[in-house]
């Protein structure tokens, strides 16, 4: 089995979804029913959502999750 | 409960006005600068009802204060907003849960000092001429006093003269209650700041 980091670097491109539905930030933060500042910082890469609300952002975006979320660091064996 | 809370909280509020009112007529008249006739029906009929309203502000207070000891309801409808706690969405709630943890530990560090402090006596005492013993005038006493009530009445020896005597927290009771309390809410809020300014 493959030893994984406790630290993984999680990345997303809400950003990308965002802009590509031309939607603010506080019109997707009233949509998933958290506030503007909680999306800047997921959009910043400094807030880690939960997996019910990386669920809720999918959702609305009518995608899977992996599409929004991904790993930028590789997993060391 | 929550709407007998929310009264007893807007009574205690708007009553405050009152009780410093009498605070101040009876500090007034007890430096003769009253500026009303004592004996006028207005001020005595004014002095009974503010009397009233003071030891019923006082037991509104004892409630309240025991309501908040024992209703969680009366704590999240009260304390959060006094320690400005937001959990509007997961990621407040995550902050709010770092900062506590954070005033929390910080707290309890100062308690462990503050026990050791109150329990170690240090004292610095010049010898008297017949104790000194190859030249040495000084000596050092370091003791620990464990005691769970406060009436120990620690023996000193006259002819000894202290020089540094240190016997538990120099601080009144209040005075550490209400520093451990400022601590924990200043540490919460700086922590919650920092988080929020991070994340």
């Amino acid at each position: 089995m493959p030893r994984i980091e406790a630290k993984l670097s999680i990345e997303n491109r809400l950003q990308e979804f965002r802009n590509a539905r031309s939607i603010t930030q506080q019109e997707l933060a009233e949509a998933i029913d958290v506030t503007r500042a909680t999306v800047i910082a997921i959009e910043k890469g400094n807030y880690n959502p939960s997996l019910e609300l990386a669920f809720r952002l999918a959702m609305y975006f009518q995608t899977k999750l992996e599409n929004i979320f991904f790993i930028g660091e590789s997993i060391h064996e | 409960m929550n709407r007998t809370i929310r009264a007893v909280q807007t009574y205690l509020v708007l009553a405050f006005t009152f009780v410093i009112a009498v605070a101040v007529w009876h500090s007034l008249q007890q430096n003769n600068l009253g500026v009303l006739d004592q004996n006028s029906i207005f001020a005595t009929i004014a002095w009974e009802i503010l009397s009233w309203n003071l030891m019923l502000w006082f037991v509104g207070l004892f409630a309240f204060l025991v309501a908040l000891v024992f209703s969680s309801e009366a704590r999240e409808a009260t304390l959060t907003r006094l320690a400005n706690i937001k959990d509007r969405d997961e990621r407040e709630k995550y902050i709010t849960g770092r900062a506590a943890r954070s005033a929390y530990l910080s707290t309890l560090s100062i308690m462990i000092l503050l026990l050791v402090l109150s329990v170690v006596n240090l004292k610095v005492t010049n010898l008297p001429d017949g104790a000194q013993a190859d030249g040495k005038t000084k000596a050092v006493s370091i003791g620990i006093n464990l005691s769970l009530t406060d009436d120990t009445q620690l023996g000193t020896d006259k002819k000894e003269q202290a020089l540094v005597e240190s016997k538990g927290i120099p601080l009144s009771k209040t005075a550490i209650i209400f520093a451990l309390l400022t601590w924990q809410l200043f540490m919460f809020n700086r922590t919650a700041r920092k988080e929020m300014l991070s994340a």
